[in-house]
């Protein structure tokens, strides 16, 4: 069936267009106000708070500090036997090998984590004590370092061309140069330190080391030292490994100088220990523990052992005692095995006194030592000498 | 064959006819229906009232307005309110819409930022502190599932909902023992907006 012919002219198809257009259009529109109505319903609401919340400063969580500063007085008379790149004392360390300049030997130092992470830093410095150390025709120690995170050059520093500094002579000389590429307390925890140095001599001749420690500040802690707890001397080409003896519980120990006295202890005769933790001002300490690992230097034969107690102060001013002279902290007659004692500090519980915090550890023998019959005197080797703060900031 | 313009002229003639013709039908028939009503007439008459209810969510008691510092990783807060369905008509659903004001990784961080879960008492919660803890006497039911804190339109369960009764409800904002040190010294503002819906339209 054809379609009806159309008799309508141009102008009325165009009106009945309009018309369709206009009364597509209205349905639309009556159907979103349809829907609109159809949706409404009835709705209620209430609000609560605001509640405001905010985390602690530092969270909780323990930080660890090595006794980098370590006096023997086993003699009776205080010795320092401290980490020789923790203090700018005259305690150096010498590299294996003499190195000149374009080498690329190195020595390695990684720092301590002893810091709270996640915190910014500021004023980051690499701190470096050195000098050539000397011989016939000598010159000069120079070196060039780069800083180290997580396996990442962050940036370096000097060159064999430009050296960051040089001592004169077997004069010592420090050096302190910033580094801002270091941001965050989690860089400091764990930072690595290479350093290039080289000797200037017409013969070469190796350097001296007495100082590699980094220092900064927090938002809650004005100045702090992050200190090596292990170098690495890659002078001869061939890594090998200088760890800070009491840093960790390793094959690197203290034995100190004298033997010591026989069936009580002398309270002139000790080993001191000495942290350095920079608890942020306004913490919360909520626990300090000592960790001494420790044994005899030979086996303590005819029914001998050798004993310790601890006297714990804030700088010169005791705070208590853990074990005495006729109840020992612990003993242990081995000079192979190593103990572990952990020692609750609850003592220390402000930052003043944690921040100032010294520990002494008196030795003997018990029940006597020397002469016919007794058990041989003996010295002390420690392998770790460390304590932990567990503390937060609000 | 006939132009366009004299087949206009037609069709106009023929609807002038036919509209002159209706015309005078319906006169007839007006005249005529008006002599129908002129007889005996009666009327009945009827009213009814109908007033529309009333649907309203408060909150007649409410600790979400106590905020928590300083917070540590691994801790929690507990925060009571109760709604109430004070209007006249039943809820059919309800959610929670909660927003940061002031905002931090302590909202953002869905994963160790705060997270949020809701308990519902049967009868009122024993409060104590601050800090605030609840015990319930009666039997509890979860509301919300622990989630991260900010959430738009979020479903509410286990509500009672019915017009004149009352949820009591804690809520619980928890700060994962996973968050680490970058969440530190951090703060966070949250609004918690409870919304309710009426129930579905019945015959009246």
């Amino acid at each position: 069936m054809g379609r009806r012919p159309s008799f309508r002219s141009p102008d009325q198809r165009r009106s009945g267009r309009a018309a369709r257009a206009a009364v597509l259009a209205g349905t639309a529109v009556a159907a979103c106000v349809g829907a609109s109505l159809a949706f409404a319903g009835f709705n209620s609401s209430v609000s609560g708070g605001p509640m405001s919340v905010t985390s602690k400063r530092i969270f909780p969580g323990p930080r660890v500090a090595s006794a980098w500063d370590l006096r023997d007085a086993s003699s009776g008379a205080e010795a320092n036997s401290s980490d020789p790149l923790s203090y700018a004392d005259g305690l150096v360390q010498t590299p294996s090998t003499a190195i000149a300049s374009g080498t690329n030997r190195y020595l390695e130092y990684t720092f301590s984590s002893s810091r709270p992470g996640g915190i910014s830093v500021s004023s980051m410095q690499f701190n470096f004590r050195m000098a050539s150390a000397g011989g016939g025709n000598s010159g000069n120690g120079c070196f060039w370092f780069d800083v180290r995170s997580s396996g990442s050059v962050l940036a370096s520093h000097g060159s064999y061309a430009s050296p960051v500094g040089c001592s004169t002579g077997t004069t010592q000389a420090t050096f302190s140069t910033s580094i801002p590429e270091v941001t965050s307390t989690d860089q400091v925890n764990g930072l690595v330190v290479r350093v290039y140095p080289w000797e200037t001599g017409a013969t070469t001749r190796k350097v001296n080391v007495d100082l590699a420690t980094v220092t900064g500040a927090t938002p809650y802690v004005a100045a702090f030292t992050a200190y090596e707890t292990q170098a690495v001397d890659d002078t001869s080409g061939t890594p090998s490994t200088l760890a800070w003896s009491l840093a960790t519980a390793d094959s690197t120990s203290f034995t100190d100088a004298t033997n010591w006295p026989s069936a009580a202890p002398n309270t002139a005769k000790y080993l001191k220990l000495t942290f350095d933790p920079a608890v942020p001002a306004g913490s919360v300490i909520t626990s300090v523990t000592l960790t001494n690992v420790w044994r005899a230097s030979a086996n303590v034969t005819n029914s001998g052992t050798l004993c310790y107690y601890l006297e714990s102060f804030n700088g010169t001013t005791s705070l208590g005692t853990h074990g005495s002279g006729s109840s020992a902290q612990n003993c242990n007659a081995s000079g192979t095995n190593s103990v572990t004692d952990s020692v609750s500090l609850p003592e220390v519980n402000t930052v003043a006194k944690a921040n100032g915090l010294v520990i002494k550890l008196y030795y003997w023998i018990s029940p006597l030592c020397g002469g016919g019959g007794n058990p041989a005197c003996v010295k002390s080797v420690t392998d770790q000498a460390q304590v932990t703060f567990n503390y937060y900031l609000d | 064959m006939r132009t366009p313009k004299s087949s206009r002229a037609l069709t106009r003639s023929s609807g002038r006819k036919l509209l002159l013709s209706i015309a005078v039908l319906g006169a007839a028939a007006s005249i005529a229906g008006l002599g129908t009503f002129a007889t005996f007439t009666s009327s009945t008459s009827a009213s009814n009232t109908i007033a529309s209810g009333t649907l309203s969510l408060t909150a007649p008691f409410s600790r979400l307005g106590t905020g928590a510092s300083p917070i540590a990783a691994g801790d929690t807060m507990q925060r009571a309110i109760d709604l109430s369905y004070s209007g006249s008509i039943s809820f059919a659903s309800a959610t929670l819409t909660t927003n940061a004001t002031s905002s931090s990784v302590l909202d953002t961080d869905a994963t160790n930022g705060l997270q949020i879960a809701i308990d519902r008492c049967s009868q009122a919660w024993t409060e104590s502190g601050p800090p605030y803890t609840y015990t319930c006497g009666g039997s509890t039911s979860t509301v919300l599932a622990s989630r991260a804190v900010i959430g738009s339109s979020i479903a509410l369960s286990n509500l009672t909902l019915t017009a004149g009764s009352t949820d009591h409800l804690r809520v619980t904002l928890t700060f994962p023992s996973s968050a680490g040190n970058t969440l530190q010294n951090q703060s966070s503002t949250i609004n918690y907006t409870f919304a309710g819906t009426q129930r579905a339209a019945t015959d009246q």
